[in-house]
């Protein structure tokens, strides 16, 4: 540790524009992760959310030696029990890191992969009851929980580690579809404009959180401190002047890293449709995006020009749900710098492998040829059961490398869950060299030309995509519709009755 | 009863030789060369149903040290099929697997689906999982599709019926089996690089098994498997048939006990002279939460290793045992706890500890059988097992072992 100053000017340091666009708000960027040791994200670039520790159907080993993963996300939820105030994970008094076996990198001379710290996933189910002024209404594996404060902010001086970022608690205006609302038939209300009386609770809840968490955590790693969507930049004013010491009699110097912008249209929300029962099909369907004020700080629509000038050179993560790749590179042509990777897993769990890259030169498109699909869907075993090539020609990823189309199509058809880890495998290597590409184009000044040319590429809502076994259970959609009905056929039947 | 070594056999696709024999059971340890490379017995064959290892990547289960698995000719067979097998070109390319494989013959499902087959002369009769549709098994049509996978060692289509079956039915099924074996030695397209074992049947019944050892070794095919086991049956008659037909099967041919998973199974069999294994058991229990250790089996479900945070057994070498520091993964009992079940990834850590828990138990019996330490190892094992509650050994294995001169009851080295 430094003295003072310097350690200040650290601080200041976190994130770095490096380049900007005339006509885009995308930008180029570098955020050091940790107040310690010279560990940067470069943006823009994706965080890769996990559950339960895991990120799904990858093996700590596999983590490690088969995906380069810019960061990590974990929800705290995940480690809480709803029963007892003692967690097994504080009771173990280790690093969350270890706890979940996040092994250090192969390669010695690299830094431990980031993981950003919250208290909720990365796509909060909604709960049924609200938050309280000092605990968060959270969904733990075992049911509904109110999480104090208190003891979030204990939980994460216990395991953080110097390779962290930190998300405060947030207070989030979502309401829970009531049971049985679902299919019924009952009109399913879309996000609801947030009352006066509640933004300025949201506002003041927020604050007091937020405020806590900087003054408790912002000496040791970088805070984010999130927007809340729903309500209009103005209504949360007082919240972000305060929170910069800039209201009357506020003695309060903390810096601020980042924000955290995340939107009201949860992927577990069924608002979209009661007819649709797996998530990929809630998450891809294309569904008349409610009519937004252009003046409320919803992640799809949000405009960072509203953002204080003093806040403008901080980096913007972006919590929102991207529905495909179309989506992530609307965000960062909005600004954000990270964005939620849920997209890759979702796209691996409905059997999709990338087949995506963003064309870097002019010659790559051609105009007035059909669009192609950014994925191939695997569970087309007729066209993919003898096709011995990789997932993409020339992609260096271990499952292009020992693997084949034709292998994953049988192990996708067959529900056997290898098929989940070399898409998972292939399909965050893929989102990587997308990632670098978005990056060389803003380097290079070609990211707009390159996005209008991704869009008219490649179709931006695919069909055909489903989520079947095995993960078509669990957290990720246990509110979100009927996880009850058996997901295999009976294969064999009574030879000589036939039934 | 036992041979001066070298006990060799070699034929076009496998040279097996046994190359040390313990001085006290019928324990040997051989090797067994394929097309596929060398797979050293005793071995267990981890069951990779339809071409994948329950999760894991072919390149886990080579680092688990692994040189032989199993796939399933049935259910490769309506998936992806012999056409595609065929235009793949096999197996082996299909999983990307460069070590053996194993395929059963399809036999096995008729006892688990009895009820929903006929079985004739001509071969069993079904209704396809698929579309309905009648089909047919011949052990022509179950040899042409192990020729079509490609496979380092086929299995004959023989005529299971369950273990517990009396009568009749139990000498027509084995006389069926040596006529199915004659049928599919002849239908047999590649025997320069697919071994066929035969399959002993004739359920409990020893004399049955007496005739069918005869026929099959008249058949002098590479290798023999002591087949219709592992269905119910007491443990006693199991080592009494086991025990029975390893006297009576050549001594220069590897032997293989279909279906058998259990290490206190394997270990016992193991010592009555029998070199390869295979079950579903220790992947199917993984993905219920359960870890296989030398001192029982854990469910990690259970509440006790919530806060439970060494790992699944001390001293482990496997990949999820060894610590990050030891270039393994370091996973607790207390993170199985929060993933066993829930996560896929759960499934597949209990899965690498479970496999490399049965594929080292027989390293172990190999080594200790060349260094002529078996007797002792196999006291050693039932101690550890039982916390050295001599009393709770099961008298099955007290007695089979007694019957190649083990007698686990006696002092181990240095107990007092």
């Amino acid at each position: 540790m430094g003295n003072e100053p310097e350690l200040a000017a650290n601080i200041m340091q976190s994130f770095k524009v490096l380049q900007t666009l005339p006509c885009s708000a995308a930008r180029l960027g570098s955020f050091k992760v940790s107040r310690t040791v010279a560990n940067s994200i470069p943006t823009p670039n994706f965080i890769l959310p996990t559950s339960r520790g895991t990120v799904p159907h990858l093996t700590p080993e596999n983590l490690q030696k088969h995906v380069d993963v810019p960061a990590l996300f974990i929800g705290l939820e995940d480690f809480i029990d709803k029963v007892e105030m003692k967690s097994p994970l504080s009771l173990s008094e280790t690093k969350i890191r270890k706890y979940v076996s996040i092994l250090p990198p192969s390669n010695p001379t690299s830094l431990p992969v980031p993981i950003f710290l919250s208290s909720r996933r990365s796509n909060p189910i909604p709960t049924s009851q609200p938050s309280s002024d000092n605990t968060l209404a959270v969904v733990t594996n075992d049911g509904f929980r109110q999480f104090s404060i208190r003891e979030y902010f204990h939980m994460v001086s216990q395991v953080k580690d110097e390779n962290m970022v930190l998300l405060p608690p947030i207070d989030l205006p979502l309401m829970l579809i009531p049971s049985g609302a679902r299919g019924s038939g009952i009109a399913v209300r879309k996000s609801k404009k947030v009352g006066g009386n509640r933004a300025r609770k949201l506002a003041t809840r927020n604050e007091q959180w937020s405020a806590a968490t900087l003054k408790k955590f912002s000496k040791d790693m970088p805070v984010l401190i999130p927007l809340i969507p729903g309500i209009s930049y103005s209504q949360q004013q007082i919240y972000f002047d305060s929170l910069m010491g800039k209201e009357a009699g506020s003695t309060n110097k903390d810096v601020i890293d980042g924000l955290v912008v995340s939107d009201l249209s949860s992927p577990f929300l069924p608002e979209l449709d009661s007819t649709t029962d797996d998530v990929a099909a809630l998450g891809q369907k294309e569904d008349m995006e409610p009519t937004h004020d252009p003046l409320l700080t919803v992640a799809r629509t949000i405009d960072y020009k509203m953002v204080p000038e003093e806040l403008k050179e901080t980096v913007r993560l972006d919590m929102a749900y991207q529905r495909g790749p179309h989506e992530v590179l609307r965000a960062i042509e909005r600004g954000s710098d990270l964005v939620c990777g849920d997209w890759i897993s979702n796209a691996t769990d409905a059997g999709m492998g990338f087949s995506f890259k963003l064309p870097e030169d002019e010659a790559s498109v051609h105009d007035g040829h059909e669009k192609k699909d950014y994925a191939i869907i695997f569970w087309d075993n007729e066209k993919y059961a003898t096709d011995m090539s990789p997932i993409i020609e020339d992609c260096k990823c271990y499952t292009c490398m020992s693997h084949h189309r034709a292998y994953i199509a049988h192990l996708l058809n067959a529900s056997e869950m290898l098929a989940w880890t070399l898409l998972q495998i292939h399909n965050i290597y893929t989102a990587n060299e997308f990632m670098v590409s978005i990056r060389r184009a803003i380097k290079n000044g070609s990211l707009t030309t390159a996005a209008t040319s991704f869009s008219h590429m490649y179709v931006e809502h695919m069909t055909g995509a489903k989520v079947n076994v095995p993960r078509a259970r669990g957290y990720q959609v246990r509110l979100a519709g009927n996880t009850d009905k058996k997901s295999t056929e009976k294969g064999f039947r009574n030879l000589s009755t036939g039934a | 009863m036992k041979g001066a070594l070298p006990q060799v056999s070699k034929t076009a696709a496998m040279t097996f030789e046994v190359i040390a024999q313990c001085s006290t059971s019928k324990a040997r340890a051989s090797n067994m060369t394929m097309p596929h490379g060398l797979v050293e017995t005793p071995m267990f064959m981890p069951v990779a149903t339809q071409a994948s290892l329950k999760g894991l990547t072919p390149e886990q289960l080579d680092d688990l040290g692994c040189k032989i698995c199993l796939n399933n000719t049935y259910h490769l067979g309506l998936k992806p099929g012999q056409e595609v097998l065929d235009v793949i070109g096999g197996a082996h390319k299909l999983q990307s697997w460069p070590h053996n494989i194993l395929t059963d013959s399809g036999g096995f499902q008729m006892v688990s689906l009895l009820k929903l087959a006929t079985i004739t002369e001509e071969g069993v009769r079904f209704l396809s999982p698929h579309d309905g549709t009648p089909m047919l098994l011949t052990p022509e049509h179950s040899i042409e599709l192990q020729n079509s996978i490609g496979s380092d060692i086929i299995m004959q289509l023989d005529d299971v019926v369950a273990t517990l079956t009396k009568g009749p039915r139990v000498e027509e099924a084995m006389y069926r089996s040596i006529r199915w074996l004659d049928r599919c030695i002849k239908a047999n397209k590649n025997p320069d690089r697919q071994n066929l074992f035969a399959i002993i049947q004739g359920c409990l019944d020893l004399e049955l098994r007496t005739i069918c050892c005869e026929e099959m070794n008249k058949r002098d095919t590479p290798g023999i498997a002591i087949g219709g086991l592992s269905g119910g049956e007491d443990k006693d008659q199991y080592c009494k048939v086991v025990n029975h037909c390893t006297d009576l099967l050549p001594k220069n041919k590897p032997i293989y006990c279909m279906g058998v998973g259990y290490a206190e199974d394997m270990i016992v069999s193991v010592a009555m002279g029998v070199d390869l294994f295979d079950c579903v058991y220790p992947t199917r229990t993984a993905r219920f939460g359960n870890a296989i250790t030398s001192e029982g089996v854990l469910n990690l479900r259970n509440k006790c290793f919530e806060t439970d945070f060494g790992p699944v057994e001390n001293g482990c070498e496997c990949p999820i045992c060894r610590s990050a520091e030891q270039g393994g993964m370091g996973v607790t009992r207390a993170f199985l706890h929060l993933i066993a079940a829930k996560e896929t990834t759960g499934a597949h850590l209990l899965t690498l500890h479970n496999v490399y828990y049965q594929l080292n138990l027989m390293r172990s019996a190999r080594q200790a059988i060349i260094e002529d330490k078996f007797p002792e190892f196999v006291k050693k094992f039932f101690y550890k097992l039982y916390a050295g509650e001599k009393s709770k050994y099961p008298k099955w294995a007290v007695e089979a072992l007694q019957a190649v001169n083990i007698d686990i009851l006696a002092k181990i080295n240095g107990e007092k």
